[in-house]
């Protein structure tokens, strides 16, 4: 996975913000997940259009961070996620 | 059905062919669940597959793993609840109909217990916003609830409140329902269920009580003189979850997300595969986390820290701002 990918939510997951922290359940399989803040700020960004690059953008104005290391951290989260089912590869926005 | 008796639990109108004196009797109702206890001998079911199974909190993996209490499968019709070594409930899928079919030497209180104090919170889960493994109380300051792992000590909380003055509103089985932005909590049946060193404790030498089940020690204490039960629905004010043991007592107010999750865990769930249903029980915790402060609590286990206890919580109430 790299900067120029796009993500999406799959429809099979469920998101609530708390305090801060997002919950994501997979409908599919009755698993919970739990992201930090900065986890939770990714995913709020990715919700815009899905474009890991411009969320990388963003949080750089928003993070005390060099660009290598968050592209690194969030190319590693989004990957997790992946993984796990909480994201997927789109052409398309996040819903 | 030859005869039929009729009872109201947790708002839930329940019709069954053997007497319930757990219950309150009630007048018939168009839209009663009907339970049926079937004749000995009545065949197996046909086909069914299971798909999740509950353990025993206290047993421990180095003792030879955890000891299945109960098997979820789903039928051609509905669902089968089997507990190994008492018997079988059938509920159909929209869970008005539940049977059971009791394995030879099953006692009927044992048959009732598992009906009221199992199945009933299972089934209820379907229809209602929330069902917690709590045990509750109703404050001058509204409902106040206590969720934990079983063997915590809910019902000695719970009925040490009602010593206090404060009327049970459900002990191990906490229906909540969503109204605008409060939440209500909807009185079970009365009384609680403890150990009799437990209960005499609380209530003297000599308490009446009644058998739980025929595996079990435990007693049911429902003496309304003893033990005052709250009859009508009320706001809920505060979460407590139970904590590990202290040897000082603390309250602390949970951050939203470990309240998050906290609820889910202490939420009944019939169907840990129903994705429409994990979807409205995903919304409901969210929306109870974000009106209803929850807190963790930590207490020595003893019965004469009780009173403490009580005086730690009261004044906390007093203190928390409303919902």
């Amino acid at each position: 996975m790299t900067l120029k990918d796009t993500l999406r939510i799959p429809d099979s997951i469920a998101t609530r913000q708390i305090g801060g922290e997002t919950i994501l359940l997979n409908l599919e399989t009755g698993t919970y997940f739990g992201l930090d803040t900065v986890g939770s700020r990714f995913l709020e960004l990715l919700e815009h259009n899905g474009e890991i690059a411009s969320a990388h953008l963003t949080m750089l104005k928003e993070f005390d961070v060099k660009p290598e290391t968050l592209e690194a951290d969030i190319i590693r989260l989004a990957e997790e996620m992946r993984s796990k089912g909480l994201l997927e590869l789109s052409a398309t926005p996040l819903r | 059905m030859s005869r039929s008796y009729t009872y109201r639990i947790c708002d839930l109108a329940l019709a069954s062919n053997i007497p319930l004196p757990e219950l309150t009797e009630t007048t018939i109702s168009a839209e009663a669940c009907q339970f049926e206890l079937l004749p000995p001998g009545t065949p197996s079911p046909g086909d069914f597959v299971w798909f999740h199974h509950w353990t025993l909190e206290e047993d421990k993996e180095e003792e030879g793993g955890k000891e299945a209490w109960a098997h979820f499968a789903r039928t051609s019709d509905g669902y089968l609840l089997r507990f190994p070594s008492c018997g079988d409930f059938f509920l159909s899928a929209d869970t008005l109909r539940i049977q059971c079919r009791a394995l030879p030497g099953t006692p009927e209180v044992t048959v009732r217990h598992l009906l009221l104090d199992q199945v009933i919170p299972l089934v209820l889960s379907q229809k209602e916003s929330m069902v917690l493994h709590a045990s509750a109380v109703l404050t001058t300051h509204g409902v106040i609830a206590f969720a934990g792992k079983s063997g915590q000590g809910k019902s000695t909380l719970a009925a040490s409140f009602a010593r206090n003055g404060c009327p049970m509103v459900s002990d191990d089985c906490l229906v909540l329902r969503a109204q605008d932005e409060n939440w209500i909590a909807i009185p079970s049946y009365p009384g609680v269920r403890m150990w009799p060193s437990t209960a005499e404790q609380l209530f003297g030498n000599g308490t009446y009580s009644t058998d739980v089940a025929h595996y079990s020690l435990k007693r049911r204490v429902s003496n309304a003189d003893l033990l005052p039960f709250a009859n009508t629905p009320a706001p809920i004010r505060s979460l407590f979850f139970l904590a590990d043991e202290t040897s000082t007592i603390s309250i602390q107010r949970l951050e939203p997300g470990r309240a998050f999750v906290s609820l889910i865990k202490f939420s009944y769930n019939l169907d840990i595969h129903d994705a429409a249903f994990l979807r409205r029980q995903f919304e409901a915790v969210g929306h109870l986390t974000a009106n209803i402060p929850a807190f963790a609590i930590h207490y020595p286990r003893e019965f004469a820290s009780l009173q403490a206890v009580w005086d730690t919580v009261v004044s906390q109430l007093g203190e928390a701002p409303r919902p």
